[in-house]
This record gives structure tokens, sequence and C-alpha cells, in this order.
């Protein structure tokens, strides 16, 4: 098992699964990121990363990178 | 049956949900589309009667929820939920997928909003999920509806709950949900504001809801209140770690979740996805996706300009016949034979491109393919200043303008809409290709197509400058960043499809037809003045307004009044160029007469001109119903008219610098 990180969702591998921990920055879609089902404590699945997909309740959305860097998640990595 | 009155219904639901389907299913063909007041969002309205009542549906934007102030789909929602207060609110809701789309509903029952909740797409969901949708009505209180609007399944149903929930309307006290954690702070609030206020209103503070701010603001210790409120929140963040916003979604997140888990049974999986998925690591593959994109616009291409076509010639030659049938002789005849019929001919002939078009586009839309291509898009798009979802409208105004700027409406946001529309007309469209036709063969035979090529591509190059240029003029800072859900890919339904393209076509007709026609015959009011002149001839009016321009267009090589007459009723529609030149020089043939008139640089100014210059009248009155905005309407028209006799000012002088013909 590896330890538990804080990664921006950005940097997950396709497949990769983790849950958000926090969404940084006050910048103005987060409102929209949250009612969208992007809200700490979910878990997101990366199945894209280029461009990037992620699945979140089984429903898929398409993300720019500016925003994608600004979603943190935890994810457990063998380092 | 006698009236018993009116009810005004909104219908509400996320952008995927068949919301549309659903409001063309209640409302059929009895429905106008506008603008919202202030913005250029589409607004759209119907009515239905039903059991003695007349119901005015009114379909809102296609929205998540009512926090996102940035939004202004969200806005709008908002502000007319809150200022037109309607009878009854129908959320559609995409019964596949109950865990996000219960969000919006649930956020408006807690603010006591009187509620049907439409569980739509029902037919997909049954397959791998059982909802008991009496208890989820027993649950939450209000009329809970089955439907699937593409094929029609539950709307009668629908309907009959929508006036139920009209004559028992529920009491406004509001779905209570438990904020855990947060419940102190709420009730220290509650208290300071006042009881008599509703309880959703100390939660919508505390999210920042800048409305319900301003609003306690002018309470009597509204001061004071907001200082409590800063300080709450601020602890709340400090405490938890998180500020109020976030445990606020986070706890309807997890209400919902609760609520799913009773009232539903998974039966089997979903393979739906899997599916969907796999088309998606094709379509919107690093690789793949651009090659894809440009594959389905050529197809869509062909369809609407191979197969309207022919159709096309058939309208146009039903018209030529007409013309030479009207019986009689004098002013009223040749009213019609000069100006009405030629004025309807211009707009019907476009009829079967333009059907086509909204066909493809709802059925690309429908199957979910469109949301990919602005994806794949984006990348591009964003270094013109545009959104992804841009590049469809841009490039279906290759074909014509006029629709093109109609598929802008799939757009969101205000600047993207606006940009777009003010660059389409840049697009060289079918009509002007007559034109180069026509001028290229004589002057630069054998180089035909470079010189076409050359053309559009300068119509492109110069609508990214446009687009950069227009952006940080007027729309400083605005970036919508992208965040777009992908729905799964759907067989879409014929029906559907058809009612879509239908009501898309009608109001084509019906709005830029009538400017088209009344244009026509100002026109040709204008060619028959003096009474007694041979009309459209150098005595007529228009020709003494042909030669009162033609000194303008001197120092683009073409100061002549046939030309500008030519380039006037261009104005009309572009097609009209040829055709205008072809009668001004009747006696001794076109080709001969421009190759006469013409030198090949001043031919390639006058192709340059006409690419440019002012967009032809459908454009204009589309441009103009579509920004709801004269000042948009007038910069578009006077940016390409400017722009136009630059360039082509700018190559015929530097041209005839060099003193050399450019072939």
């Amino acid at each position: 098992m590896g330890r538990s990180v804080e990664v921006p969702l950005l940097f997950l591998g396709p497949g990769e699964k983790g849950i958000i921990s926090r969404i940084v920055g006050g910048f103005c879609a987060r409102a929209r990121l949250e009612e969208m089902g992007l809200t700490p404590g979910k878990e997101v699945e990366l199945l894209s990363p280029n461009p990037i997909i992620v699945s979140v309740d089984g429903v898929r959305i398409a993300l720019g990178y500016g925003i994608a860097s600004k979603i943190l998640v935890r994810t457990r990595r063998r380092i | 049956m006698e009236e018993k009155g009116f009810i005004r219904v909104a219908l509400a639901g996320h952008p995927n949900s068949g919301k549309t389907s659903v409001f063309n299913r209640l409302t059929g063909s009895k429905q106008h589309t506008g603008n919202w007041p202030g913005v250029t969002v589409e607004k759209k309205e119907g009515y239905f009667s039903y059991m003695g009542y007349k119901v005015i549906v009114t379909d809102l934007p296609g929205i998540y929820g009512l926090s996102s102030a940035y939004s202004i789909d969200e806005r709008i929602a908002k502000t007319f939920l809150t200022e037109e207060n309607p009878d009854v609110i129908v959320v559609v809701v995409d019964s596949t997928n109950l865990d996000r789309n219960l969000y919006l509903p649930i956020q408006l029952l807690e603010m006591g909003f009187n509620l049907v909740l439409d569980l739509n797409m029902i037919d997909e969901a049954r397959k791998f999920l059982k909802i008991n949708s009496t208890e989820l009505s027993r649950i939450l209180g209000i009329p809970v509806v089955e439907t699937a609007a593409n094929t029609g399944e539950g709307i009668e149903d629908l309907k009959k709950k929508i006036i139920e929930a009209f004559e028992k309307r529920r009491g406004d006290k509001g779905l209570k949900i438990d904020y855990g954690r947060l419940e102190d702070e709420i009730e220290r609030l509650w208290n300071l504001v006042g009881r008599e206020y509703p309880r959703w209103v100390v939660i919508r503070a505390l999210e920042e809801d800048q409305d319900v701010l301003n609003m306690i603001k002018g309470l009597e210790n509204g001061a004071e209140i907001i200082e409590e409120i800063k300080a709450s929140r601020d602890r709340i963040t400090r405490k938890f770690g998180f500020d109020p916003e976030t445990i606020i979604v986070e706890r309807r997140f997890g209400y919902i979740k609760g609520l799913v888990r009773r009232v539903t049974e998974r039966k089997g999986t979903e393979d739906r996805l899997a599916l969907s998925d796999k088309i998606d690591s094709i379509v919107t593959n690093r690789i793949l996706g651009i090659p894809i994109f440009t594959l389905v616009m050529f197809f869509t291409f062909e369809i609407v300009f191979k197969l309207g076509g022919p159709i096309s010639e058939l309208i146009d030659e039903a018209f030529i016949t007409l013309s030479g049938r009207i019986p009689g002789e004098g002013p009223i005849h040749s009213l019609l034979a000069e100006g009405v019929i030629p004025g309807l001919r211009a707009v019907l002939v476009f009829l079967p491109n333009i059907a086509l078009l909204f066909l493809v586009i709802t059925i690309l839309e429908d199957s979910g393919y469109m949301a990919r291509a602005a994806f794949v898009m984006d990348k591009i798009m964003h270094t013109m200043g545009l959104h992804g979802k841009s590049s469809i409208p841009m490039i279906l105004g290759f074909g014509c303008n006029v629709p093109a700027i109609m598929a802008t409406r799939t757009l969101e946001s205000e600047k993207d809409r606006i940009l777009t529309i003010m660059v389409i007309p840049l697009m060289s469209c079918s009509a002007r290709l007559p034109i180069y036709v026509l001028f290229s063969s004589v002057f630069f035979p054998g180089k035909e197509g470079v010189v076409l090529f050359s053309l559009y591509m300068l119509g492109i190059v110069l609508a990214v400058v446009v687009a950069k240029l227009l952006d940080t003029l007027f729309f400083k800072g605005e970036v919508a960043p992208l965040v777009m859900e992908l729905p799964p890919y759907r067989m879409p339904n014929l029906r559907g499809v058809l009612i879509q393209t239908w009501i898309r076509t009608e109001l084509f007709l019906r709005k830029a037809g009538m400017i088209i026609f009344s244009v026509s015959v100002l026109v040709w009011i204008l060619g028959n003045i003096p009474f007694g002149v041979e009309y459209a001839s150098e005595d007529s009016l228009i020709g003494k307004i042909g030669k009162s321009i033609s000194p303008l267009l001197e120092p683009a090589g073409f100061g002549f009044w046939q030309a500008a007459v030519s380039l006037l009723f261009g104005i009309l529609a572009k097609e009209v160029v040829v055709g205008t030149l072809g009668t001004l020089y009747g006696r001794e043939g076109l080709r001969e007469a421009i190759s006469r008139e013409f030198t090949p640089l001043s031919a390639y100014s006058f192709m340059i001109m006409s690419l440019i210059y002012i967009p032809c009248v459908a454009t204009v009155a589309v441009i103009r119903r579509e920004t709801n905005s004269w000042r948009w309407t007038a910069l578009a028209i006077s940016y390409s008219l400017l722009l136009g006799w630059i360039l082509s000012v700018l190559v015929y002088q530097v041209g005839s610098f060099f003193n050399e013909p450019i072939n």
C-alpha cells in the first residue's frame, strides 16, 4: 500500500481515482463546480488525461486545464 | 369549456435533462421565442390548454443550481423565479442520474417554491433502476411524474399534475435539511434576522447570496446582522476547515444520497456508459479528435448543400415560371414580377438548406456529439478569445451566414455569442462564390483555385483578428472556464428531431422573411423612380444613388456606377451582385463587359470588397434579432464596410504602385 497524497486533479494518471479534498482559489466557477457535484468528499476518476475527462457520480465532465489544476484530490500512491 | 384562468409555469432543469423535449411536447407549436430582458440568451414561451386552464410555460435556461453568480443562465433563472414568482415550477430531471439531478429541485424546495418533479428519460432509467416515485412524492411532499419526452410517455400525466400542484398549493414552509455542524450558527443568525423570515434566507445568506444579503442590509439593524454573518462565516471556516458554501453544498448532496437510496433499487449495471466511454476514447482522442470533427463538418456540408441544392433549384425554377406567368401589365404586374416574387424567392430559396442544417444540428445535439465537438475544438478557439462551441457556427458560416448566426444559440456565455456573431459574416458564404467564380475565370484563368483559396483564407484570418480585437475592446477579463458535462451518447428520436427542426425553421421563415421581403419591395420602388424610367437603369433613383457612391469606389479601382449599384443590390443578397451586373451590362454580354471595365488588379480588389463589405440583409436582420441590440448590428455593418473598403483600396493602390498586374 502507498500513502495518501494530495495532488491537483491534473496530475492523476488515466484510470486513477481520488477523493476531492478541496477546491482552491476564490475563482468564479467554483459554485458551478460544486453544483455539478465536484464537491469535497466525492470520488473522481480520471478517464482521459488529455483532454481531461473525469467521472463523478457516473457522469462524464470535461474540464479545462486551468480548472483541473485548482481541484485538489487525495489519492493513494506508492512512493 | 369556460376558462378557469391562467397558470404560469416555469420549466427548470439541467442542460442535458431533456427539458427542451418536454417543453416541445407540452406546448407543441404554440410557442414563441424572444430574448430575456437585457441579455441575448433565448427566452422561450408557449402555452397549452388543459382542464379549463390556459397554462403558460416559460422555458428557463438549463441550470445546475442557483448559487453560481457568474453564470448568466443562473442569474436569469433566479431573477425570473424570485421576481415573476410563477405559480408552478416543473423541474425536469434525468432519472438515470438522480444523485446529481435532484440538487436543483432540492435547492428550490428549500426556498419554498411550488414544485412538480418530472422524472424524465424514465425509459432509459428503467433498464437498470427501479424508482419508487410514490415514495419520493410522499417524502418531498410534491407531485412526481415519470416521463419519457422523446416518446411522449407521461406528458398527459405531467399536465394533470401541474393543475394539481396549482389547485392545492403547498404551504411555502420549505423543505428542511439538517445542516449538522452548522445548525447552531443557523439558529443564532435566524433569531437575529427574525423568525418571521423563512429559514432558507439565513442559509442563503451563509452561502453569500448577494440578493439575500442586500435584503438583510435593508433591515432595521441590517448592518449589524451583516457583520454577524461575516463573523459567523469566519468562525465556521476556522473551525471546520471549509467555508460555509462548501459545507452546505456537501450536506445537500448528502441528503440527496440518502433520499435516492430510500426510493431506488438498482437492478444490474448500466452498460450504456461503457459504450459511451469507448466512443469517447476515439471521438475525443488527442490525435483523432480534430480529424473526426473535420469529417463530421464535411458531411454536414455535403448534406446541407448537396442535398439542399437540387431542392433549392426546383424552388428557384418554380419562381421563374411563376414570374413569367403573371398576367397583365402596368405597375401591379411590375411590383409582383420585379419586387414581390424575387423577394419571396430570395427567402424561400434558402429554405431547404436551412431546414437541412437545423436537422443536422439537432441530430448532432441530441446524439451528444455537439458537446464533444466543442470540447475538442476548445484549445484552438481559445487562441481567438472564443469558446470551443463557437467553432460549429463559424464553420457553418461558409455555407450560409444566416443559420450560422442562429446556431450561436447553443453558446452559453453572452460574450462568446456576440463575438462569434460579429465574425461570422467574414466566413465566405456560398452566395459569394458566384462572384469569385465569374471574376477569377475571366481574369485568372487556370489559377481560379488559388484565388478562391486566398479569399477564404483572408476571411478566416480577418475573423481571428477581429475577434481578438473586439474581445480586448469590449470584454476585458471575462473568461468562461471550461467545465462541461458530456452526456452519454443517445440515439436521437425521429419525432423529437423533426419537431425541433420545424420549430427552428419556422422561426427563420417568419422573422428573417419579413425583413428580406420588405427590403426587396423598397429596392423595387427605388428602381422605378422617377416614373416611366427603365427599371434599375442609370436614370432611376437607384442608378443615381450608384453614381453618387461610385467616386468613393474610385480608389479601389472600380469607380463606375454599375459596380456601385451591383454592390448596393448585393446587400440584399450577395448572389444578386453577379445578377445585377448581368442586367446592367445586358446588351453586350457580361464577360466581355467586365473584361473591358476591370483589370485583374481591380477585379481582385472587387472580390475582396464583395467578401467583406456589409453582410446581406438577411444576415443583418438575424444579427439584430440574435444580439437584440442595434449597437452591435450597427457595429457589424460599419466595421465590415470600413474594413472592406480599406483592404480593397490597399490592395489596389499597392498593386498599382508596382504597376504590374498581379497575374
